[in-house]
C-alpha cells in the first residue's frame, strides 16, 4: 500500500473511521484497524490528532466539564468565581 | 497560610485555565468522551493529592499531561473497549506526538473559530445542536425530521470543510 496521502481510498477509509469514532459508532474491529494504522503510519497519526482535536475543540461532549469532586482528595481553599469558567470554551457561540 | 494551601490555590487556578487543553490531550489518547471525562477527573484528583509536592512555577501543561498519561494507562488497562486499540509502545508514541504538536493544534484551534463562523446557517445550526447543546444525531433527527444517515454524513462533511479551512488559514499565515 502506498503512503497515506497518496492513496485516496486509504484517505477515505481513515476519515470514515475517524468520523465514526467521533460519533461513537466505530466497530471494535475498525477501532483495532485504526489503532494499527496510527501506530505504523506517521501521516495517518498526524491526521488523527488534527481530526480528534477539531472534534474536541468544537465542544465534543466534555471539553467544558466542571471541576471534579475533590472531597476525595485533600481539602482545598476555594478560589471564588473561577470554577466552571473557561475563556476558550464555546466562545464562538455568540 | 501554609505552603500546601497556597499551592492548592495556584493549582486550582491553573486547572481551571488549562482543563480544556488537558481534556483534548486525553481525548486524543482515549477517544471516547465519557472515558476521557473520567480520566480528566482522575487526573485532577491525582494532581490534587500531590499538590504540596508540585513545582507550579514550571510550565503546567507538561506536568498535567504526565499525570494524564498515567491515568489514561490505568483506564485503558481496566477497560476492555481499548484492549485492541493501542499497545503501550503505540500509546507512548502517540502521546509524545500529541505533546509535540500541541502548539500547532492550538494554532489550529484558534483558526477554527473563524472557520465555524463561515459555515452556512444549516450547517451552523447542526454544529450548534450537536456540539453545543450536546444533542445526539438521533435526537437531532427527531427534532428536525432530517434523516439520521444524512446527518452523520453532514457532520463528516462539515468536519472535512473545517479541517480544510483551518489548513488554508494556517498556510496563509505561513504556519504550515
Amino acid at each position: 500500500m502506498s503512503e497515506f496521502g497518496e492513496d485516496k481510498s486509504a484517505d477515505v477509509e481513515l476519515e470514515d473511521w475517524l468520523s465514526q469514532l467521533c460519533e461513537g459508532t466505530l466497530s471494535p474491529e475498525d477501532l483495532r484497524r485504526l489503532g494499527e494504522k496510527i501506530a505504523t503510519d506517521s501521516a495517518a497519526r498526524r491526521f488523527y490528532l488534527e481530526y480528534l482535536d477539531l472534534h474536541a475543540a468544537l465542544g465534543g461532549q466534555g471539553a467544558a466539564v466542571a471541576l471534579p469532586d475533590l472531597s476525595r482528595a485533600e481539602p482545598l481553599s476555594v478560589v471564588e468565581g473561577t470554577a466552571g469558567q473557561h475563556p476558550r470554551v464555546r466562545r464562538w457561540m455568540r | 497560610m501554609s505552603e500546601a494551601e497556597s499551592n492548592s490555590e495556584v493549582l486550582l487556578r491553573l486547572w481551571v485555565r488549562n482543563q480544556a487543553d488537558v481534556y483534548r490531550y486525553i481525548f486524543a489518547l482515549l477517544p471516547n468522551a465519557a472515558d476521557a471525562q473520567d480520566v480528566l477527573q482522575a487526573t485532577c484528583v491525582a494532581l490534587w493529592r500531590k499538590a504540596s509536592q508540585l513545582d507550579l512555577n514550571r510550565p503546567f501543561l507538561p506536568l498535567a499531561f504526565r499525570f494524564a498519561l498515567l491515568e489514561v494507562r490505568k483506564n485503558r488497562d481496566k477497560n476492555r473497549r481499548w484492549a485492541g486499540f493501542l499497545d503501550d509502545s503505540a500509546l507512548k508514541n502517540l502521546a509524545r506526538q500529541r505533546e509535540e504538536t500541541h502548539d500547532l493544534l492550538e494554532a489550529r484551534r484558534q483558526a477554527l473559530d473563524g472557520c465555524v463562523a463561515k459555515l452556512g446557517p444549516t450547517d451552523r445550526d447542526l454544529v450548534e445542536r450537536h456540539y453545543q447543546r450536546l444533542l445526539t444525531v438521533p435526537e437531532i433527527a427527531d427534532a428536525t425530521g432530517r434523516n439520521i444517515h444524512t446527518l452523520y454524513k453532514a457532520l463528516q462533511r462539515i468536519r472535512r470543510q473545517l479541517l480544510a479551512c483551518v489548513n488554508a488559514n494556517l498556510e496563509a499565515e505561513g504556519i504550515i
